[in-house]
């Protein structure tokens, strides 16, 4: 207890702090807006949108009929040569930031001679010819099941497709194919040999050929879910046989609970660590990383404890007394979060008379503080609600509130080693730097591919395999 | 060399300018050795008085990888928020799979995050662990069967490989006659029924034929690390069969991180991590 007062300088408090302010503003950007669902979904994240309908503005001069859902395609007239093909294509190119796109053509008629056919073209397609007729684009035709690919003759493709049938086209961005299905099973890939975005693409030319079309507002045929999952788990073998070093898991497990003060779990896997068969190798007990680990662990152990069950009158005065110097300036950043944080407690505990008060005699003093009037605004809105934790400031609220304030406080007394010469370096743990890199990596990747395929998501990560 | 008047230092512009004059001049003179032209240039320059973002588009373009600067990177770091929920739920995960029960029920407490599986199954699962990892195969086949009879019957592999290591520690304790009468009573019979089963059952009793049991052929089955493979194969099933992943996520975070850094090399020079323990960024090779 008594590592109170160390000699050294006033901590970083500035880049600490703005740190951790950063964050809060972030969350409440995020988190405000929506209360019950937490996260957007992933696609929306990516802020792409999707073909949802046939486009209705280029017309490929009046061969075929879109109906009014721009959702089907009739041929009405008998064709004459191949330049009068009802071609159309999407409202919207394919969006690139996933692993997959896919779509759905339904053949509800393939009239006189069923010269049907699915694919991708580009935005410079003539829209008078069958997709894969031209150059950059591709088409899986019906009347003969082949693939073209660019020019008039086509490839042994898959089976041909009529009345009735269902068929898909999709991209796999990771394989940077074409790949067709029908009715539910895949017929074939293709390498998918055209740069920039390229539209669905469906075409109708012998009289009465009629289509539907499913962007998929409608459950597809095929089962896309199934088929990503297999795709994902090829990519995850070509991953799995990399090589780490053994324990490297279990090293980062030990950090991590060091860095955030979490001392009773370290405890507990170091003994455990010691009798597994074989004993994991654990880092010597004097190396400068391990003294720098545990540097105050039982302080900030004891400090996260307290902030965590709301106690913080008690935080200020346990900080006063053992790191005067991270409370001492009354306008810092760590005071403005405990004293919201007090707040929040106060209205938590249906407090509101003493919550107002309390709010008036302290935020004033935090103007300066940039982001100060947003989040102040978020922890008066909780006043105006009967149920707070269902209105769009419900996240103060929650764990992870508590959870921020007791990482800032936690951080603060890391950098109060004297050990340390980079502030920052206190900010993240190992963890939290390798999750970085490799979500940065993985966009940078994409980038670099045209901006194809997914990124890196830890959420995806964390929920996959879950089965029921 | 640098004959040509817009070369020469009296030609006016800046450094930079002058160096990408002559770096062009190379280009088209002789398209082939770019990197036997940075050399020469750098004998007829002053490449101190080059800015770090002319030299790194210029490297870029001797070896057309992007090069991404330290701080251009870190900006990029930034950017990429990760929820601690979603790290608190890494660790859970962690010493749920690996079966740190205690650890676990701790990490709850203080982090008041929610394990995916059921503690108390872990417990069990760990007693069947350490049982074969101490060579007590019945007592371990009778806890699995406890835990939930179906892991064994839709086993068949696992339960041989059981069977099998049960052999082996009687082998181990010389009890020869035992053994022999297990291996033809019990093992025989799923020899018979399967090809990889009669091989592993043929090398098993061969122990029996040496002397010298350790340095034998076949002296790996009674290394310590015959026991662990059998616990591992069997803790693999316990998870399964209660629909938990039996491999913790984080390894799996490791190796990607390890890969896309491979893939992404191709393409671009940037700060790496090496080193996974210490996360420690590792300026980009100039």
């Amino acid at each position: 207890m008594s590592e109170a007062t160390s000699q050294s300088e006033p901590p970083a408090k500035d880049l600490i702090g703005s740190y951790f302010l950063d964050l809060w503003l972030y969350t409440s950007k995020t988190l405000a807006l929506k209360p019950e669902t937490e996260l957007k979904s992933e696609f929306e994240e990516e802020g792409e949108e999707s073909p949802t309908a046939l486009d209705t503005l280029n017309s490929s001069g009046g061969f075929s009929v879109v109906g009014p859902d721009k959702l089907s395609l009739l041929y009405p007239n008998a064709n004459l040569h191949g330049h009068d093909v009802g071609v159309v294509q999407a409202n919207r190119p394919a969006p690139l930031k996933r692993l997959l796109y896919y779509f759905e053509m339904y053949v509800k008629s393939a009239g006189a001679k069923g010269q049907i056919s699915i694919g991708f073209t580009t935005s410079a397609f003539k829209l008078r010819r069958q997709p894969g007729w031209e150059a950059n684009s591709y088409g899986y035709h019906g009347d003969d099941g082949l693939l073209y690919r660019g020019h008039g003759k086509g490839d042994p493709f898959g089976p041909t497709y009529t009345t009735g049938d269902t068929v898909g086209g999709g991209i796999n961005y990771a394989t940077q194919e074409f790949f067709f299905t029908k009715n539910g099973v895949v017929v074939g890939s293709v390498y998918k040999d055209v740069k920039g975005p390229v539209f669905p693409t469906v075409a109708v030319h012998s009289q009465n050929e009629e289509v539907t079309v499913n962007f998929g507002k409608d459950p597809f045929i095929f089962d896309l879910k199934a088929y990503e999952a297999e795709q994902r788990d090829k990519q995850q073998s070509k991953i799995d046989n990399v090589h780490i070093p053994q324990d490297a898991s279990y090293g980062i497990i030990r950090s991590y609970l060091q860095h955030y003060g979490y001392e009773e779990t370290l405890k507990l896997l170091d003994i455990a660590g010691k009798s597994t068969v074989p004993p994991v190798s654990v880092v010597p007990e004097n190396s400068l990383n391990e003294k720098d680990g545990t540097y105050a662990l039982n302080q900030r152990k004891t400090l996260r404890q307290l902030i965590k069950s709301g106690k913080i009158d008690e935080t200020f005065s346990t900080l006063g007394n053992w790191y005067p110097q991270i409370v001492q300036d009354g306008t810092s950043t760590t005071c403005f979060l405990l004293h919201c944080q007090k707040f929040i407690e106060l209205v938590r505990d249906g407090k509101l008379e003493e919550a107002i008060m309390y709010g008036r005699s302290e935020f004033d003093k935090f103007k300066k503080l940039s982001g100060f009037d947003d989040l102040v605004k978020d922890c008066a809105a909780l006043l105006a609600y009967e149920q707070p934790s269902k209105s769009s400031v419900g996240y103060l609220l929650q764990e992870s509130q508590r959870e921020l304030v007791a990482d800032a406080v936690n951080t603060m007394i890391l950098s109060t080693n004297p050990n340390v010469k980079d502030a920052n370096l206190c900010v993240h743990s190992c963890l939290e730097r390798l999750i970085r890199q490799v979500t940065a990596c993985f966009l940078e990747k994409r980038s670099l591919n045209g901006d194809q395929g997914e990124a890196f998501q830890l959420s995806r990560i964390l929920n996959s395999g879950k089965k029921g | 060399m640098l004959t040509h008047p817009d070369l020469s230092p009296r030609s006016g512009g800046t450094e930079a300018d002058r160096f990408e004059k002559i770096f062009n001049y190379h280009a088209i003179i002789s398209s082939v050795d770019l990197m036997a032209s940075l050399e020469d240039l750098s004998d007829n320059l002053d490449v101190n008085s080059l800015e770090t973002d002319d030299l790194a588009d210029f490297a870029a373009m001797a070896t057309s990888k992007k090069v991404i600067t330290r701080v251009d990177w870190e900006k990029k770091l930034n950017d990429v928020k990760v929820r601690k929920e979603d790290m608190n739920k890494l660790v859970m995960n962690f010493l749920v799979t690996e079966g740190y029960v205690e650890a676990a029920e701790k990490f709850r407490l203080e982090s008041g995050t929610e394990p995916d599986i059921d503690l108390a199954t872990i417990t069990d699962r760990m007693a069947v662990k350490k049982a074969v990892q101490s060579g007590n195969v019945e007592d371990a086949i009778e806890k699995v069967n406890d835990l939930n009879p179906e892991i064994l019957d839709t086993n068949p592999q696992l339960y041989f490989h059981l069977q099998q290591q049960r052999l082996i520690e009687l082998i181990r304790n010389g009890k020869v006659e035992e053994a022999l009468e297990f291996a033809q009573e019990e093992l025989a019979p799923r020899g018979e029924e399967n090809q990889g089963f009669l091989q592993e059952l043929e090398r098993t009793v061969a122990l029996l034929a040496f002397e010298d049991v350790t340095n034998c052929p076949v002296g790996e089955l009674l290394d310590i690390s015959q026991r662990l493979k059998t616990a591992s194969e069997v803790n693999a099933a316990i998870l399964t069969s209660q629909s938990h992943e039996k491999d913790p996520k984080l390894p799996s975070l490791l190796k990607m991180l390890v890969w896309v850094q491979n893939q992404l090399d191709e393409k671009a020079a940037y700060p790496r991590i090496t080193d996974l323990s210490t996360a420690a960024l590792e300026d980009p090779a100039s």
